[in-house]
């Protein structure tokens, strides 16, 4: 799906670029230009709320580059969703929501120069008794990600690792 | 897990709960209870000293290694 996804928007690059050449005065540019910069800005307007986390997390949506992770650890649930919160809180990420009932966490990193800014939901799913899953997927708003998504993303797994040494 | 963590007894004898030792100790209550069910990576040699201080206790009255039987 992801290679599908790169692929998809490496051609539209060209596609663009070569009907830009083209057509240097056509509309129908314009229009596609237009759109992308509104689907972008609504998707910026959005990115904080928790209500369109299916929304970011929709592997049809081609404007937003996602990465998983699923870590399994020998904690329950409720108390791995104490310590996550634990961990978010003492880093540089902004808890934006997060439901003790559906164990679950959303984070967001600030927008700087070299980052457009991550949307990380974290779900705690019980997989064993009393054991659970931590499931990490950060959302950067970019068609592809440049290796700052991957940094950020190994950072917070070390960070939860580390955490476990008291 | 061959090594067997103790908190909890060494707490009951001691009447004290897991939020007080956390408030002297400085280690949060997530961290003790994680601690107290023995699913830590590792323990810190400072942690430990200030439980101990704290419990007035020696390390082995904590933890304790257990060998399994091999089939």
């Amino acid at each position: 799906m992801k290679n599908i996804k790169h692929f998809l928007a490496i051609i539209s690059i060209v596609l663009i670029s070569w009907l830009n050449i083209k057509f240097p005065n056509s509309r129908i540019l314009m229009v596609v230009g237009a759109l992308l910069t509104v689907v972008l800005i609504f998707n910026f307007s959005i990115r904080k709320r928790i209500q369109f986390k299916s929304y970011f997390l929709n592997p049809w949506n081609f404007l937003v580059s996602t990465q998983f992770s699923n870590q399994n650890t020998e904690i329950s649930t409720g108390l791995m969703y104490e310590k996550m919160l634990e961990v978010v809180r003492d880093s540089n990420y902004r808890v934006r929501d997060s439901n003790p009932l559906k164990k679950s966490i959303f984070l967001t990193t600030p927008i700087s120069l070299k980052s457009w800014g991550k949307n990380i939901y974290i779900d705690i799913n019980e997989s064993n008794l009393g054991k659970s899953t931590i499931k990490i997927t950060s959302v950067a708003l970019q068609v592809y990600s440049w290796g700052k998504n991957q940094q950020n993303f190994e950072k917070l797994i070390l960070e939860i690792e580390e955490s476990l040494i008291i | 897990m061959a090594i067997v963590i103790k908190l909890d007894v060494v707490l009951a004898e001691r009447k004290m709960k897991l939020k007080e030792l956390s408030e002297i100790v400085g280690v949060s209550t997530v961290n003790l209870s994680i601690l107290k069910q023995g699913k830590v990576k590792a323990i810190r040699f400072s942690t430990l000293n200030a439980i101990c201080s704290t419990l007035n206790c020696q390390p082995g009255d904590i933890m304790e290694h257990i060998d399994y039987i091999k089939n």
